[in-house]
């Protein structure tokens, strides 16, 4: 199919912002650039989750390397989540496939809107322990926060109610063509008891290996628009940078009302999808 | 010994860091030639060939992240999470086989 220029450069514009976003948040530019290539520029469903898979794999990849984003990424904690996601994805491919679509965005909406209140009543409280005397534990972690210009600590609580949300999120990411990362950072934040950079950046590590697992799919079946993707993924390359240096310097406060509102964003979508 | 849970996984962290950057820039590079012929003979094969290389470059990329993060838990001896690694690349795999045999 032939593309002009101007088409793939909306599509590198798209992808700079969802890569920024994604970078900032640790959640993968999905959620917003697949409906903004489906409904904004008419791209079929599996096209547009094609083209964003991709993009998602480049700012993982962009997170992770960066020492900015490397140093907090928790790898015992991502590998242990990664496990339970890619069950999770595994048990909804071979499953529930007979599950409307129509129900399944409704719940999506509903717990994202429920995650979006729970980030807002904890605008103020912090994770992180600043007596580095603390023991982190296996799955806890340290690291230099900016904010506060000292080593920080953590330790990570109710693992049981994080891998649950990542077998959730395995679920619906195979389902509605989103990465789990949406519901992964917020809970981990809330209830689990890491720092949301440090969820972040463990998110992002974990986004990459998950779409990896998808993107070859799409790829083989000819879903993936060459010349779209390879823009979109050129415009991630650019605005993950951005979203790096936003996140480096921007208070948690900030960033945790970006992503209230976003998963507000995000609920309002899905929730119109369903009417 | 308290720095040694997040410590010990950090030597080979660097080299997993240096996989991303080039497997990003390899793909980076052979995305910018395929989008500069593509925008002078849209269709062109040559085109479709270097931005399918980027893609698929792409792609390996966090695969073969995780199996430097195997020889990161291995040189921390912590079998549990080495294993836990281990599933997690059998999952993938599991994954993508099903799907190749997809209808």
């Amino acid at each position: 199919m032939d593309y002009p220029a101007s088409i793939i450069a909306i599509v590198l514009a798209a992808g700079a912002v969802a890569g920024c976003l994604g970078a900032l948040l640790g959640i993968g530019g999905g959620v917003f650039l697949v409906p903004l290539l489906n409904v904004g520029m008419g791209l079929s469903w599996p096209m547009a989750s094609g083209v964003s898979l991709m993009t998602v794999i480049a700012t993982s990849s962009v997170v992770s390397a960066r020492p900015a984003g490397r140093r907090l990424i928790n790898l015992r904690l991502a590998m242990l989540l990664q496990l339970a996601a890619g069950i999770g994805a595994l048990i909804g491919g071979l499953t529930v496939k007979g599950l409307p679509v129509m129900f399944l965005n409704l719940v999506f909406a509903c717990v994202t809107a429920m995650i979006a209140v729970i980030m807002l009543s904890r605008l103020d409280r912090r994770n992180v322990i600043f007596d580095t005397s603390v023991d982190p534990g296996r799955l806890g972690g340290r690291f230099y926060e900016e904010e506060s210009g000292r080593e920080v600590i953590y330790r990570t609580r109710r693992l049981p109610a994080a891998v649950v949300v990542s077998v959730a999120g395995g679920l619906v990411s195979g389902l509605l063509g989103i990465g789990g990362g949406i519901l992964q950072v917020p809970a981990l934040n809330a209830w689990c008891g890491v720092p949301l950079r440090a969820a972040a950046a463990t998110s992002s590590l974990m986004i990459g290996v998950t779409a990896a697992a998808s993107a070859p799919l799409y790829f083989a079946r000819g879903d993936v628009s060459a010349p779209l993707a390879g823009a979109a993924v050129l415009g991630v390359l650019v605005g993950s940078q951005a979203g790096l240096w936003f996140g480096g310097r921007a208070r948690v406060k900030w960033l945790k009302l970006l992503m209230a509102a976003v998963l507000a964003g995000v609920s309002a979508t899905y929730f119109f999808r369903t009417l | 010994m308290k720095l040694e849970t997040v410590d010990s996984l950090s030597s080979l962290d660097r080299a997993g860091a240096r996989l991303l950057t080039w497997g990003v820039l390899l793909s980076a590079l052979c995305i910018i030639a395929g989008l500069c012929v593509w925008l002078t003979a849209a269709g062109d094969w040559r085109a479709i060939a270097l931005l399918n290389a980027g893609l698929m470059m792409l792609m390996a990329t966090p695969i073969l992240r995780l199996c430097v993060a195997v020889g990161q838990f291995a040189q921390a001896r912590d079998w549990l999470f080495l294993l836990t690694t281990l599933a997690v690349l059998a999952v993938l795999v599991t994954t993508l086989i099903l799907a190749a045999h997809e209808p």
